[in-house]
């Protein structure tokens, strides 16, 4: 996570920054409404000029914001450099552009996926994501809190 | 009336935060507020009685002031470093001139004793009376000023009553220099001196007590984020075994996350599993959740202001 350089405090829109140059694509956000996405929380599709971002409409603001990083983890699960991975922690194995599973559609936390690398790129980046999260000056931890409580 | 009202203010905060924050700057500038309101009285030991501990000559003023130099210098490096400006605090040396700065002018006045509430205005033609005040109250109202640069991009409730009640600290500053500056140059000013000793008294408590008030909401805050993601734990423990919710306390407190992020943390894994029907709230605690989503959810828009 520190490979991103992120500024001190940063934003969603520092963090979807370091993400675009990471990919090499335009990101586009969208929010679905009606329900259409089901228990589905996010999105990412590679469009011909962009690569684009949709979530629930419905969702809170908080859970709609880790719907969005979580959907950047992708991103960066995909494109970071070779040595951001260790034996360790490799990076999982990534489908075939064509494929069917490039389109993730599993939702967050779920096992329901029968794709062991699917389900274990989501544990990877719902931990990624939630750390990301925490990172953003929206929860960082609070410096009045730290002084002054 | 004022003074026992800042002094409870200083003391519920001191007492509130000192096992847990008597290493930080923000406390001992409450701790040092505290001595200083003290010597206004307590109960049965009334200035006159500490000042007659101190061989009744005053010395309880220089100690007043003092510690309310000390609490705005330790107050301001507070403030420095929770505004991520480590290059403005201000040395350890910088208090000592300061203190020393009024305390000479003090040890030059003539007969200091004996104890009297009116020590300034009864001495306020002799010049090292004039220079004592003076100076310090010069000094309060620089390092009021300097807080305030320090703050002005802010705009947290904390940040704005630290404003508001470090501007009165800076009007009665003001007030005060500007007092002490007729009542000693401008002769034929005996009435007005009697009769405007006190005048800068309620802007500068009354800041007082409201930088106080900053303390304690951040205070309240966090302990209101405490409960709440202590609720929000317990929730989501219900889809888990027993262990669960000692073994999340521990993983929060091994990276230092703070309640809020517990919150979110464990917020996220209710909704997520009432997304796809896997748990379930009553009605009452839907009610709380939806108050603790709608509270995270404002965190983005206080952090986006």
């Amino acid at each position: 996570m520190g490979r991103l350089a992120l500024p001190p405090s940063a934003d969603f829109g520092d963090l979807s920054h370091a993400v675009e140059v990471l990919y090499g694509r335009r990101l586009r956000f969208k929010e679905i409404g009606g329900a259409a996405l089901h228990a589905t929380t996010g999105i990412v599709f590679d469009a011909p000029t962009f690569t684009g971002i949709m979530v629930a409409a419905e969702d809170s603001e908080y859970y709609s914001l880790l719907s969005r990083v979580h959907e950047l983890g992708h991103l960066i699960i995909r494109s970071a450099p070779d040595d951001w991975f260790s034996p360790e922690l490799p990076r999982p194995k990534q489908p075939q552009q064509q494929s069917r599973l490039f389109l993730r559609l599993c939702p967050r936390n779920s096992t329901e996926s029968t794709d062991a690398d699917t389900v274990q790129e989501e544990v990877l980046v719902e931990e990624l994501a939630r750390a990301l999260m925490r990172r953003l000056r929206a929860f960082e931890s609070s410096a009045e809190e730290d002084h002054f409580a | 009336m004022i003074h026992t009202i800042c002094l409870i203010a200083f003391v519920l905060v001191v007492v509130l935060r000192a096992r847990s924050s008597w290493r930080k700057p923000a406390w001992w500038a409450t701790a040092f507020g505290a001595v200083s309101i003290a010597t206004y009285g307590i109960f049965w030991a009334t200035p006159a009685v500490m000042d007659s501990l101190l061989r009744s000559r005053n010395i309880l003023t220089l100690v007043r002031d003092s510690s309310a130099v000390a609490a705005m210098w330790f107050f301001h490096n507070a403030v420095a470093t929770q505004r991520h400006r480590p290059e403005r605090k201000l040395p350890l040396w910088a208090l000592a001139l300061a203190v020393v700065a009024f305390a000479v002018p003090f040890l030059l006045i003539r007969h200091p004793g004996p104890t009297s509430a009116d020590f300034v205005l009864d001495r306020l033609q002799s010049f090292p009376t004039w220079l004592f005040s003076s100076v310090y109250i010069s000094i309060m109202g620089v390092l009021a000023a300097s807080v305030l640069a320090l703050l002005r991009f802010e705009k947290s409730i904390m940040t704005r009553l630290y404003m508001l009640g470090i501007s009165l600290m800076l009007v009665g500053s003001g007030m005060e220099v500007a007092y002490l500056f007729v009542a000693h140059f401008v002769p034929g000013t005996t009435g007005f001196a009697h009769d405007f000793y006190n005048v800068a008294e309620g802007p500068f408590f009354g800041g007082i007590f409201i930088g106080v008030l900053g303390v304690a909401w951040v205070l309240g805050v966090r302990n209101f984020w405490k409960y709440l993601a202590r609720w929000t734990l317990r929730i989501d423990a219900r889809a888990h075994d027993t262990g669960y919710q000692a073994q999340i306390l521990l993983k929060a407190r091994v990276n230092g996350w703070s309640d809020r992020q517990l919150a979110m943390d464990s917020a996220v894994n209710i909704r997520d599993r009432l997304k796809v029907g896997a748990q379930t709230l009553s009605k009452a605690d839907d009610l709380v959740f939806t108050g603790v989503e709608r509270m995270l959810s404002a965190q983005l828009q206080e952090a986006s202001r």
